[in-house]
């Protein structure tokens, strides 16, 4: 019992006395140094004190001192000061002998969002895409295509990293103790100093905090120019695996082994039937009204549908909110200016941008006196501009309004005429005059229309909405006049060949969507929709193939006009555990046409999964239908193609796609992805060859299939720390296609743009901070093409064995049984950005040469006929010529910047 | 400075937008002449064959024909008889006919041609079953004289005939129109018949039938797989006469040939080849089905029926 009480006793004894010195240190007198700046160095320095503080240095790090230094306090309230608004608090230890500091267990308990939006700090602009992440959660999201963001967050003090590419990263350290707003401006990296100490670079960024897609850096867009100097945000699409393009990008782009018109191009929501000036050569999007490209080849979000192959979405500038800016630019043969600013700083902003191709003119004088000294009259003309437009307005915390606009105009025409008489003296001494007339008009004109008016809101922490009214529309007028024909002038017996054709399309989309995100808490996050949308589509197509010395192409009167509905709501949940990103997406599509409906249901599924911080892997299914299709006509692709509606039996087309990738990065910087896909397409349309044009387009196609698979490398440097970056990808691809017997038969052949290899190299070097190179390289096996190889006469098709000389039928062969040579082009470029004194106004030179090594790279093959008098007979010699796009042009482009250096 | 850069931007877009072609070699490999039959034959009627060689797309002019060469046809290995060659007149090409076989229905026919120089040629083809007519009728007919003399006569006919369900058949159906030409005998007032000739009915390019399945159209008829339509066909064609020419319009003629596949094809690729625009609108020439080995052409067996309508105009 003694023993008993005497345990007791020590051990209260030793409690109070505890008590006690714990009570004496936290009364201790203390003073925190005014060189202390962070909460670390004042703890650091009470330790340096003796005082007995326990505490991770990771948990007290990234807040600054808010304690008034220099000043004597007890240690209580020194450490209560210190500890006000970071999350943690303080304890003693068990013991009673040391004072242990530790995050708050309450608010470490508490479930929170944080919302807001993520801007450009210099302009007001809000980012598309942008990251944001807590690396101590391992848990992040991107903000969506208005720059807003929502998140889950657990209650205490958080850091968050936020980057951006072209953006300083950015880095705080946050309190978080209830739902929470958090603006966050970043600085374009252009005004940073030189070197930038990056804090996310040696590791990827969890599953789901990217965008599923590729984004387009526009600031390599800005460095490799096209042919004259012209920055085309698309330039450099074929550098990219998995995709090709036509020489010199004409005829648009081919995502994995579909057609052009299988893609889907959105320029702010809004889609554009006919992205291409020039025929393609460069696309309608002025790179200084552009914030933002996006390329979806697979795990498509389902927000996006109505076509088969890819998703390029494309987002202006909203217009700087807070200074006015004014540029000026111009190429070879063309010019262009922006202006924006505030119409009330921070509250609303405008942007507008032009773009117009005086080359044109230049183009008729220099076209007239080419073909004079040619022996032919005639001129070619080309007129071509464009204008973007935007307004966005503040209407409170919540609510944002845009209203943008775009139009663009390409109009082109060109004629020949060769008119010329000639004397065959045969070897009996009679004389023979011929005349030979060879006269071409050809005229293409294509105007695109586009507006949209959107209203974001927000309607609360975690619900984020968008509503849409847009209209698109393409107008397309064309006619071909082709006469070559050989007169005998005494015997009047004429040959040859005459052929008009006209046409004319339209097609108009007027629409309504709803786009929600819903933060469901928990990583897991639910998007979806409505789209509403009505067409019209106008066709007219006339030909006539009649001789006629003085050919005029006719109007053209009938014309088909469809006017179908689509309606398509989408929904896609996105769960994230863990290292595993899983999405599941469904989009159905309801399409009304000529009182036929089809209902479609595409499914989207992806799967993630980030096996170390710096390898991951994807897996993609992808059901994609397409209610539109687009009939090209020509071999080449002109923006004379069709735009059809799905009807009756024309089904919509359908693919389905299964793709794999990994991605390793192997070094700053440095990354390596490895990808395979496999696509089939069903219910495709084409024209059948040889169908009767006059009458109404479904009557003149096949119906068919194709497939498509391939494997894709890139490695990539992104730009950094270094003065290299760039990429090299590798396409190793196959597609081919299958129609019904109108098309070769009904056999299998190989996609026009099925190129098996593909190689895209792309480089640029930093000399100083403002002058850099670049290089591009590709090469890709030639495109697939038919060939008439030989010919044999056939007498009037029922009847064999009537005389008639006239009945020469082509052996073509198989279709695309030809290949052409291998398609390649180099392109090098320097790029200045130049002060003036006091650096507010930059010039903004690229200098270089396109197509450095002058190949021709043809578009295709064509028979020309050259008659002359030869042994007394009338000869006609035939002779292949290649038509070609562009040979060596030099790269000059100046632009003019009035406030600052450009992004 | 101002100057060169004037002169190179002007260089750039003189190349850019004016050099766009050039002549070349030919990119394609020119492949040798090939031997080209051509022959479609019926049952009971000696067997025709047409054979000349094909040339390559640079050479101009008309494909001679091919004279001395061995043409023999055969069932299975057994020679039936070689084909000797009759030289051509102004009005027909030349050509090799048998002199005694005549085909018949159901039995498969090779014929192999060869040539010194040329790769020798092989086809195979068989005349199919025939299927009658069943019902061929006039329904209306109007008429309208028209400013320069012609007459057009809109005539509205119905055709029936049996197709077998079992099996795919495929048709060219034709339609001929007789048009009488008469002459006045002195100053009479009085005419006589002349002489008469013939021509196709162009098909109307939109009506009753399922277009979708009738897979051409020229003035030659079109080219029908099975029966598409329902009970006998109503059509509404269209013949002209021309009254300046004291023509009158005589009888109306169908003719329902049954085709083998092989005719089926070659017809239908060559009137879309025909068909094919070569506006830079337009796709590649189709290419044309062909079943002679080595060569090029058609061996094709054909049967036929025919109807004659006495036009109540």
């Amino acid at each position: 019992m003694e023993r008993l009480l005497l345990l007791c006793c020590l051990l209260f004894g030793s409690f109070a006395g505890a008590a006690v010195q714990a009570q004496s240190i936290l009364d201790e007198e203390v003073r925190i140094r005014r060189t202390d700046k962070t909460l670390s160095e004042a703890l650091q320095h009470l330790v340096n004190l003796d005082i007995p503080l326990s505490f991770r240095e990771d948990q007290v790090t990234g807040f600054n001192l808010t304690i008034d230094a220099g000043r004597s306090l007890s240690l209580r309230n020194c450490l209560e000061q210190l500890l006000t608004e970071t999350g943690l608090k303080y304890e003693l230890s068990p013991s009673g002998r040391r004072i242990i500091i530790l995050p708050d267990p309450e608010l470490l308990g508490l479930e929170l969002t944080l919302y807001g939006h993520i801007t450009d700090a210099r302009s007001g602009e809000r980012l598309l895409g942008a990251n944001i992440y807590s690396p101590d959660l391992q848990q992040g999201t991107m903000s969506n295509f208005y720059g807003f963001y929502s998140m889950d967050i657990r209650g205490g003090a958080r850091e968050l990293i936020v980057s951006y590419t072209g953006y300083a990263p950015f880095s705080t350290k946050l309190v978080f103790d209830e739902d929470s707003v958090l603006d966050i401006a970043l600085q374009p990296d252009a005004t940073l100093p030189e070197v930038i100490v990056l804090p996310v670079i040696d590791s990827l960024l969890p599953v789901g905090v990217e965008a599923p897609g590729d984004y387009i850096d526009l600031e390599d867009v800005e460095r490799l120019p096209g042919p004259g100097g012209e920055v085309d945000p698309l330039r450099n699409l074929g550098l990219f695996p998995g995709i090709t393009t036509g020489p010199d990008g004409l005829g648009g782009f081919f995502i994995r082994g579909s057609d052009a018109g299988h893609n889907l191009v959105l320029l702010d929501g809004v889609p554009v039937f006919n992205f291409g000036h020039a025929a393609g050569l460069f696309s309608i999007f002025n790179a200084q009204a552009i914030r933002r490209v996006d390329l979806h080849k697979e795990a498509i979000p389902a927000r996006f549908g109505g076509r088969l192959a890819g998703v390029l979405d494309i987002h202006t500038r909203d217009g700087n909110l807070y200074h006015n800016q004014f540029k000026l630019g111009t190429s070879i043969g063309s010019s262009r200016f922006t202006a924006e600013g505030p119409l009330i700083p921070g509250e609303s902003s405008f942007l507008i941008t032009g773009r117009y191709f005086w080359g044109g003119q230049l183009v008729r004088y220099f076209s007239e006196r080419y073909k004079n000294r040619r022996g032919r009259e005639g001129r070619m003309r080309y007129q071509l501009y464009d204008v973007n437009f935007k307004l966005n307005q503040k209407l409170g915390a919540r609510d944002r309004l845009y209203f943008s606009f775009f139009r663009g105009l390409d109009d082109y025409d060109n004629t020949s005429r060769h008119d010329t008489t000639f004397n065959v003296i045969n070897t009996a001494g009679a004389i023979f005059r011929y005349n030979i007339l060879q006269e071409k008009r050809e005229s293409v004109a294509w105007e695109n229309t586009l507006g949209t008016v959107r209203w974001n809101h927000i309607f609360n922490d975690r619900f984020f909405g968008n509503f849409t009214f847009s209209l698109s529309n393409l107008d397309v007028d064309a006619a071909f006049v082709r006469q070559d024909s050989l007169r005998e002038e005494i015997g009047g017996a004429e040959t040859g060949t005459y052929y008009f054709e006209t046409l004319g399309s339209s097609v108009r989309q007027l629409g309504f969507a709803f786009d929600g995100q819903y933060n469901l808490g928990g990583n897991e996050k639910l998007d979806f929709g409505l789209r509403v949308n009505q067409y019209r589509f106008t066709t007219s197509l006339n030909n006539e193939d009649e001789l006629n010395e003085n050919p005029v192409g006719p109007d053209f009167s009938t014309s088909t006009i469809e006017q179908p509905i689509e309606i398509a709501p989408y929904a896609s949940l996105e769960l994230r555990r863990n290292r595993w990103l899983f999405s599941a997406g469904l989009r159905s599509q309801l399409w009304w046409s000529r009182g036929a409906t089809n209902l479609s249901f595409e499914p989207r599924l992806m799967v993630s999964n980030q096996l170390s911080p710096r390898l991951d892997w994807r897996l993609a299914f992808d059901v994609n239908s397409q209610p539109i299709h687009r009939l090209s006509s020509s071999t080449i692709g002109l923006p004379t193609d069709l735009w059809v509606p799905s009807r009756g039996d024309f089904k919509p087309a359908r693919s389905n796609q299964l793709s794999l990738r990994g991605r390793w990065l192997w070094a700053d910087n440095w990354r390596l992805e490895v990808g395979g896909y496999w696509r089939e397409m069903t219910h495709l349309l084409a024209y059948a060859p040889g169908s009767e044009r006059n009458s109404d387009w479904a009557e003149n196609v096949s119906i068919g299939s194709g497939q498509a698979k391939g494997i894709e490398v890139l490695i990539a440097r992104r730009r950094g720390e270094g003065r290299l970056s760039g990429w090299l990808s590798y396409t190793l691809a196959d597609s081919d296609r299958t129609f019904d017997l109108a098309i070769n038969a009904g056999k299998t052949f190989p996609f026009r743009y099925d190129r098996t290899h593909n190689l895209g190299l792309a480089l640029f070097y930093k000399l100083s901070d403002r002058i850099s190179f670049s290089t591009s390289w590709r090469i890709a096996s030639g495109a697939a093409y038919s060939f008439n190889i030989a010919s044999f006469n056939l007498p009037e098709p029922s009847e064999a064995f009537l005389n008639d000389p006239d009945n020469i039928i082509l052996e073509t062969g198989a279709r695309n049984r030809f290949r052409l040579p291998a398609d390649h082009r180099l392109d090098l470029n320097f790029h200045f950005d130049l002060p003036n004194h006091n650096q507010r106004i930059w010039h903004r030179f690229n200098i270089g040469v396109y197509n450095a090594y002058n190949r021709r790279n043809p578009l295709f093959y064509d028979l020309f006929t050259d008659y002359s008098s030869r042994n007394g007979a009338l000869a006609a010699d035939r002779y292949f010529v290649q038509v070609f796009l562009a040979p060596l042009i030099p790269i000059i482009s100046y632009e003019l910047n009035l406030d600052g250096r450009p992004q | 400075m101002r100057t060169s850069l004037r002169i190179l931007a002007l260089f750039g877009l003189v190349v850019l937008l004016l050099r766009c072609w050039e002549e070349i070699d030919s990119p394609i490999p020119i492949p040798d002449p090939k031997l080209v039959l051509i022959s479609n034959f019926f049952p009971n009627e000696l067997v025709s064959v047409e054979l000349h060689a094909s040339q390559s797309v640079l050479e101009g002019g008309r494909p001679q024909p091919v004279e001395d060469a061995e043409v023999e046809i055969l069932v299975g290995n057994q020679i039936v008889e070689q084909l000797v060659f009759v030289p051509g007149t102004p009005s027909r090409l030349p050509y090799y006919t048998t002199q005694t076989f005549k085909p018949r229905v159901g039995i498969e026919y090779t014929i192999h041609a060869a040539k010194d120089g040329y790769v020798p040629i092989t086809a195979v083809s068989a005349i199919p079953d025939p299927v009658p007519i069943t019902f061929f009728q006039q329904l209306s007919s109007t008429s309208q004289l028209m400013e320069d003399g012609t007459r057009v006569y809109d005539l509205g006919i119905a055709i029936d005939y049996e197709d077998p369900a079992t099996r795919n058949t495929y048709y060219h159906f034709r339609l001929v129109q007789e048009v009488e030409v008469w002459r006045e005998i002195g100053n009479t007032g009085q005419y006589t018949l002349d002489f008469r000739y013939f021509k196709p009915v162009e098909f109307p390019r939109s009506g009753p039938i399922d277009w979708e399945v009738v897979l051409a159209n020229s003035g030659s008829g079109v080219l029908i797989t099975d029966k598409p339509f329902e009970g006998p066909l109503s059509l509404a064609v269209s013949s002209t006469i021309d009254e300046n020419q004291h023509e009158r319009l005589g009888r109306l003629f169908a003719e329902l040939r049954v085709v083998s596949r092989e005719y089926f094809n070659f017809q239908n690729d060559i009137i879309r080849q025909t068909n094919n625009n070569p506006g830079p609108f337009d796709d590649d020439a189709p290419s044309v089905d062909n079943n002679v080995d080595n060569g090029l052409g058609v061996f094709a067996g054909y049967n036929y029926a025919r109807d004659t309508l006495n036009l109540d105009i």
